[in-house]
């Protein structure tokens, strides 16, 4: 069941990551039908960052568990923009660092993963 | 070296002498005090004017400023009609009862705009027909209209360029000559010197004179819709932000907005005052648009939630001063006075910007070449064939469209179209414009109607009034627009025919192909009926992962170390 959910997981992070790519270069952000796929896919991969926090990664590598813990304040970055807390011409910012923090947990669990290979 | 320096030290003195030379010849007072002017008046050959003499000639103001001030400078520029055409503005509107004519003219080459040429227009014709509402006066300007603080009758300004006495109106608007045309001794000195508060920011009412917009309601009523803009409000006059210096080349205030001095005007925008670090002028806040996503400020112009009316279900029709004689008192300004123009309708601009607009339809007779372009008719041009073909002696839509309907109407309509064909040449056929199409005769005594560029509406941006930012759209969150509720989507328009005649009457909606993406905007909307759930939802889920996660990390860190 754990590697299910992690696995799902991985495949929800990817694909939210290829929906975020129309987001480039910084400062044009997601908008329109991208972002509106891009929500979508968060949406499970929401509550499965919780689930995985919790219950799948508590006995995890420290490196994965960072992986994970990068994409969860990704997920809090982005709601200061969502939520108003910061001014419109100030949510370049936020979305970039949402961005940047999704891309570090993503390299994390490829270096994670390449280090559980390479390890047998 | 020293011969350098030598030749430096007597370049600077020459220099200087140069440029004081240049500015001497214009008296100025550098001052921000008011000058109180005490001037004699001065006759077309610029000798000084005794008002008690019998036998005075008339006075002239520009020989009167010429003095002191660049007279020729001042008559040009944005305001003057010179200039870059820049960003489509407000037209004029040729109207005619007679040919039931309503055109949208300028001097500028801007799309769906006559020219005062094509129509035959020159000054003399152009001041009777518009001159009430324009500074030129000819050759010449009308310099009190904007500058004389106090005692400016605007309305008797309107009622003497109508009667034709269009250089001496400022006079009489200003007291000046009295209704005789004799001189006011009242209003003049000892000395024989008239004096004027003649300030170079006379207030907002001077700007009001020709630049006034009157919002009706449904009923026709006028007074329950008006709102003060915010910058006024807030004690901004007009040209703190639309300067200009004697070169009378008015910042008009738009983005991207190119001044003819080469100045950077980009502060002097909304975004540039209020959005960019450049800004700031006169106490112009940040505004903050709290979770609003940023793209919609590089999509959505300023104005688009916070100028003009604000969003209603229906048109909203106005009376601007230029097109509809605003400041002359009148009882027979009615809701349906033409022109009809409407306002909040929404466009996308030549940068794909979207921002609120204007629109009128042109109504008029024209002549469609070979090409397909349609050439419209002056009222002058018209006069003798329509009134050999309606026995129309003065108003085209009264006499014609409240008496006659349906296939009489068209049938009637039809012989006009037939007289005017009769006159042109082999390739050219005489269409009317109206209701956002064009019609020409089909041959069997009827009207027949199609699609034509000159049957477009013409456009203008909406600037004022601001609105404050509790009043602006979208003050009451993302539903404002992204909702079916929302009042903007159904803000349904189109034009209407003068006569009784089919006409284009189309639904318009923001929502139409090139405007906003519907397929994307009712998606969006969608989404929007659960954004306050999935807002608490990606909350909780990322405080409960964040701690989580903290908490596996300090696990795993706990364990490898162990």
């Amino acid at each position: 069941m754990r590697l299910q959910v992690s696995r799902l997981s991985l495949v929800l992070v990817v694909v939210a990551a290829i929906t975020a790519i129309p987001g480039l270069p910084l400062d044009v952000d997601l908008r329109g039908n991208w972002l509106l796929l891009h929500l979508l896919i968060v949406s499970p991969l929401a509550a499965l960052l919780v689930v995985m926090s919790w219950f799948v990664r508590g006995r995890g590598e420290v490196l994965s568990t960072l992986a994970w813990l990068c994409l969860s304040i990704a997920m809090g970055v982005i709601l200061v923009p969502m939520l108003g807390l910061t001014a419109a011409e100030s949510s370049h910012n936020w979305i970039n660092g949402h961005g940047w923090l999704s891309f570090l947990g993503f390299v994390l669990l490829g270096w994670s993963a390449a280090r559980r290979r390479n390890a047998g | 070296m020293n011969r350098s320096a030598l030749a430096l030290f007597l370049l600077i003195p020459l220099l200087c002498c140069s440029i004081e030379a240049q500015d001497a010849k214009w008296k100025r007072t550098d001052s921000d005090d008011p000058y109180l002017h005490r001037i004699h008046l001065r006759d077309a050959t610029g000798l000084t004017i005794d008002p008690l003499d019998a036998d005075a000639s008339s006075p002239d103001l520009a020989r009167s400023c010429a003095p002191c001030h660049d007279v020729e400078a001042a008559s040009g520029g944005l305001h003057g009609k010179q200039g870059p055409d820049g960003r489509p503005g407000e037209p004029w509107f040729l109207v005619d009862p007679r040919s039931a004519t309503r055109l949208p003219v300028h001097h500028r080459s801007w799309p769906g705009h006559q020219h005062p040429d094509s129509l035959e227009m020159d000054a003399t014709s152009w001041s009777r027909s518009f001159g009430r509402h324009d500074p030129a006066l000819g050759s010449a300007s009308d310099c009190l209209v904007c500058h004389l603080a106090e005692g400016y009758s605007f309305s008797k300004r309107i009622e003497k360029i109508d009667a034709g006495d269009v250089t001496l109106a400022p006079f009489y608007a200003a007291g000046i000559l009295d209704p005789a045309g004799n001189y006011d001794p009242r209003k003049f000195d000892s000395n024989g010197q008239v004096e004027w508060q003649l300030l170079s920011d006379a207030g907002n009412e001077a700007c009001f004179r020709c630049h006034t917009v009157r919002d009706l309601d449904s009923d026709g009523g006028r007074g329950w819709l008006h709102e003060q803009d915010v910058h006024l409000t807030a004690g901004l006059t007009c040209v703190d932000c639309h300067r200009s210096g004697i070169d009378h080349n008015m910042v008009r205030g738009y983005e991207d907005e190119v001044h003819p001095s080469g100045r950077d005007v980009s502060a002097l925008s909304c975004r540039g005052c209020h959005l960019d670090p450049d800004g700031g002028g006169m106490g112009a806040p940040i505004p903050q648009h709290r979770g609003l996503p940023p793209f919609h400020l590089d999509e959505i112009h300023c104005t688009t939630c916070h100028s003009g009316p604000s969003p209603t279900e229906t048109p909203i029709q106005q009376w601007t001063s230029r097109a509809h004689r605003l400041g002359e008192p009148s009882q027979l300004r009615l809701p349906d006075t033409p022109p009809r123009i409407i306002a909040t309708a929404l466009l996308r601009d030549a940068a794909g910007v979207i921002g609120p607009v204007r629109t009128s339809w042109p109504d008029g007779w024209g002549i469609l070449d070979a090409a397909g372009e349609i050439a419209f008719l002056s009222p002058a041009e018209l006069r003798r064939p329509l009134r050999r073909a309606l026995r129309v002696r003065a108003d085209l839509v009264a006499e014609v469209s409240e008496e006659l309907s349906g296939e009489s109407a068209s049938g009637l309509l039809n012989r006009a179209l037939q007289q005017l064909q009769s006159a042109l040449a082999d390739g050219q056929i005489a269409v009317l414009i109206s209701g956002g199409l064009a019609h020409r005769s089909s041959g069997d005594g009827k009207l027949e109607s199609f699609s034509a560029t000159a049957a477009n509406p013409v456009h203008w941006a909406i600037s004022h009034p601001v609105r404050t930012a509790r009043t602006a759209v979208g003050a009451q969150g993302c539903t404002d627009c992204h909702s079916e509720a929302s009042r903007w989507i159904d803000s349904t328009i189109g034009p209407t025919t003068l006569l009784p005649i089919d006409s284009a009457v189309v639904s318009r909606s923001p929502l139409d192909p090139g405007i906003v993406d519907r397929n994307l905007w009712q998606r969006w909307t969608l989404l929007f009926t659960g954004r306050d759930l999935g807002k608490i939802y990606f909350t909780i889920c990322s405080s409960l992962a964040i701690f989580g996660g903290l908490l596996s990390l300090w696990k795993s860190i706990d364990r490898e170390s162990s």
